[in-house]
């Protein structure tokens, strides 16, 4: 779990209306953002309304990279002020809808730092971007074989020789 | 940031290490693994990766790549929704794994399997009857391409008669059937379909093939906003008031597509229909389209103008198509955006291949035309996404129309203060001279990723002589009165000068260089008012900026880099 740290009421004055959160990565670097920025992500939308009666800064500690956090930090700049479905929580879920032009240019990264960046968008419920990403990795296997998959993503195969074997497992899975 | 103090930090707490140990994506959380499986199964754009090399329907192959996924998979029933209808265990496993939540029917048409005899496609008779069984949970179903052989009519029969015997309330938001038969014999699909149930939940309906459908089906959807014919009978619509009276039954209607589909008519006037949601209208290769449908469609709807109404007319007869975009450009859609992809050259019956009769007849076919006084005095004209008109040749094949021109003329498009060309390639330098002749009034002119070919002065004159070469351009080419004499602005966008086709090329057929080249001379003469010049997002070597700007001078011309 992330440590969310008070700060005290210092005096920095947010640019325009918005306030100003500070984002600490894992790997110690401090991120300060809007906080408007960051309102699509409900996991700091929360943390910030459990504070707003302390009329406190925060910080808050993040458990993933300021490489992967910048890249979030890029995908809700971009969407600043846009109402996405998925990110409504009172919408009804959204069905398939078409893959949005800008994230698939944004998601055009290698396999790793895709993963990283869909846990961390899960991480601070950003359902849009999760998503999105899903959709990626997706794209990624389908149409693959068992062993291609396993490859694309680096899964182990844990079944025994028998379950792997078996005509029952070949055909229902 | 310095005012932003780490007070404490909460023992335990090691993000580095959890960054560090990133775990593959075998571990990752199952709401995300399940976010991923749920997106796996078949997609409209993604049909050949449907089946894995190693033969196993994709969603099937995820359960075999570990345990850990194959347990994720079998608790994600948007995973099983897609119900295939080739292979009668696989079809049961996903109506049984897919639970109680919503599915999807499909039998795609790259389906492998073939029919006994050999040719074309079939679905497993015994799989699909087992899946209407669940049609209570089905929110979309699609058929594509059955191809039906020999005996494969009555199955077909057997299975729509299945379909009328459920006793739940259908979920159906989308139908879509499509049939191929080789010998094109037409299928009756039963007024019955769906045991006379009213369809609230059915938005988008595709009947495609040698089908007829009774109208009475599509009277039980009101809720329809999208509805694609192919190739169907319509029974209705053997008479004028059947196509009214049907269209009338689709209040919510948003996109009505036409392929192959023949409305008859009987020679009554159509009576009007007001579909206010309509923002496209789709007729593919479609005689009798232009004149039935359009004139219903066209004039009650200019009371509900819409800036994203798309019109796409194609495969016609320029009969068709001369109708259509006399409609459109008249001003009934003065933003329309008007999508004509290609245009077919077909010659023209002789008792109609006099233009000004083909006009006038196609005018005469059209009551809710009142002419030019019904227009705006001041509207924006669109011409995107087009490609120039093909010349067409009249019976006796002696005589070249161009059809744009003989468009353009008629209409009463003079009241046009914006005229913006985006991504139009004009094949005859004369259409292009036309249009601009036409637009007299124009303020300003917008130019977008549009080509111009085709000289229309080549080997007249010398370019390099201005005074001679102006003098006949204005006095023989423009007509009275001389266009474009309230222009202020003349926007480039999206235009490589380097391009031999860009409509400012340096070589002496490009109709834009000429057409500023003209009108910076005749103001310089006093004939015009000055305009300015914007360039945005365009390519130019530094010697055609550089002579561009001693045509315009530095004051008149603006450059907006972008990118």
């Amino acid at each position: 779990m992330p440590t969310i740290v008070s700060v005290d009421d210092s005096t920095v004055p947010g640019e325009g209306s918005s306030r100003l959160l500070l984002l600490v990565s894992s790997d110690n670097k401090h991120i300060v953002v809007e906080e408007d920025i960051m309102s699509r992500s409900r996991f700091i939308s929360k943390q910030v309304e459990g504070f707003e009666a302390t009329s406190q800064r925060h910080a808050i500690l993040l458990p993933f990279s300021s490489f992967v956090l910048n890249k979030v930090i890029e995908y809700c700049s971009h969407y600043r002020g846009y109402y996405l479905l998925e990110d409504d929580p009172d919408a009804a879920p959204p069905g398939r809808s078409p893959v949005r032009e800008w994230d698939q240019e944004f998601l055009d990264v290698d396999r790793n730092m895709l993963l990283r960046i869909i846990k961390a968008a899960h991480y601070l419920e950003i359902k849009s971007l999760v998503g999105s990403c899903a959709r990626a990795i997706a794209d990624m296997i389908r149409g693959k074989t068992t062993e291609e998959m396993r490859e694309i993503l680096g899964v182990e195969n844990d079944f025994t020789p028998e379950e792997e074997h078996s005509p029952s497992s070949k055909c229902t899975g | 940031m310095d005012d932003f103090v780490v007070a404490t930090v909460k023992p335990g707490l090691n993000a580095t290490a959890q960054v560090v140990a990133q775990p593959p994506i075998a571990r990752l959380p199952v709401e995300i693994l399940s976010n991923i499986f749920s997106y796996l199964p078949f997609e409209d754009s993604d049909k050949d990766k449907w089946y894995a090399t190693d033969g196993l329907p994709g969603w099937l192959a995820v359960t075999h790549v570990c345990r850990y996924w194959r347990s994720v998979a079998h608790g994600c029933h948007n995973l099983w929704a897609y119900i295939p209808l080739d292979n009668l265990e696989w079809t049961r496993i996903a109506l049984e794994r897919s639970k109680s939540s919503s599915i999807i029917i499909l039998a795609p048409d790259h389906f492998k399997c073939e029919s006994e005899d050999g040719s074309g496609y079939y679905i497993d008779a015994e799989a699909f009857l087992l899946a209407c069984k669940s049609m209570n949970r089905a929110v979309d179903f699609r058929w594509w391409s059955v191809c039906l052989v020999h005996n494969d009519y009555f199955r077909l029969q057997r299975i729509l008669d299945e379909l009328l015997d459920s006793p739940v309330p259908f979920r159906l938001q989308s139908f879509d059937i499509s049939v191929l038969a080789d010998d094109r014999r037409i299928i009756e699909i039963p007024e019955t379909l769906f045991g006379n149930q009213p369809l609230p939940n059915l938005s988008d309906v595709t009947f495609a093939g040698p089908l007829s459908i009774k109208t009475s089906l599509l009277s039980r959807t009101p809720s329809l906003t999208s509805l694609h014919l192919s190739e169907v009978e319509v029974d209705a619509w053997r008479t004028t008031a059947g196509v009214v009276e049907t269209l009338r039954g689709l209040p919510l209607l948003q996109k009505l597509s036409l392929e192959g589909c023949l409305p008859y008519t009987d020679g009554v006037s159509p009576t009007e229909v007001i579909l206010p949601h309509l923002t496209t209208l789709r007729i593919v290769d479609n005689i009798l389209a232009a004149s039935m449908i359009v004139p219903i469609l066209f004039a009650p709807m200019c009371a509900n103008l819409c800036l994203g109404f798309f019109l796409e007319a194609d495969g016609m007869t320029e009969l068709d198509t001369h109708a259509m975009l006399i409609h459109v450009l008249l001003g009934l859609f003065p933003p329309a955006l008007l999508a004509t992809n290609s245009y077919h050259t077909v010659a023209i019956p002789a008792s109609q291949n006099d233009d000004d009769g083909l006009t006038r007849t196609i005018f005469s076919q059209t009551p809710y035309l009142a002419g030019p006084s019904k227009l705006p005095n001041e509207f924006s004209l669109y011409l995107t996404y087009s490609n120039d008109i093909e010349e067409y040749h009249d019976g006796d094949d002696n005589t070249v129309h161009h059809l744009f021109v003989d468009v353009i003329r008629h209409l009463p498009v003079r009241g046009v203060r914006e005229l913006r060309v985006a991504n139009y390639i004009f094949e005859h330098a004369f259409n292009w001279t036309a249009l601009l002749n036409i637009c007299t009034y124009v303020t300003h002119l917008t130019v977008s990723g549009t080509a111009v070919s085709g000289a229309l002065f080549q080997g007249m004159l010398d370019p390099s002589d201005h005074d001679s070469y102006t003098l006949l351009a204005l006095s023989s080419r423009v007509p009275h009165p001389m266009p474009l004499t309230d222009l202020s602005t003349i926007t480039l966008e999206r235009t490589d000068f380097t391009e031999r086709r860009g409509p400012f090329s340096p070589l002496r057929d490009s109709m834009m260089m000429q057409t500023i080249w003209i009108l910076t001379v005749a103001r310089k003469n006093g004939c015009y008012p000055p305009f300015r010049l914007v360039l945005s997002n365009c390519i130019i070597s530094p010697d055609q900026f550089k002579k561009l700007r001693a045509y315009m001078g530095d004051e008149s011309m603006v450059c907006i880099v972008d990118g």
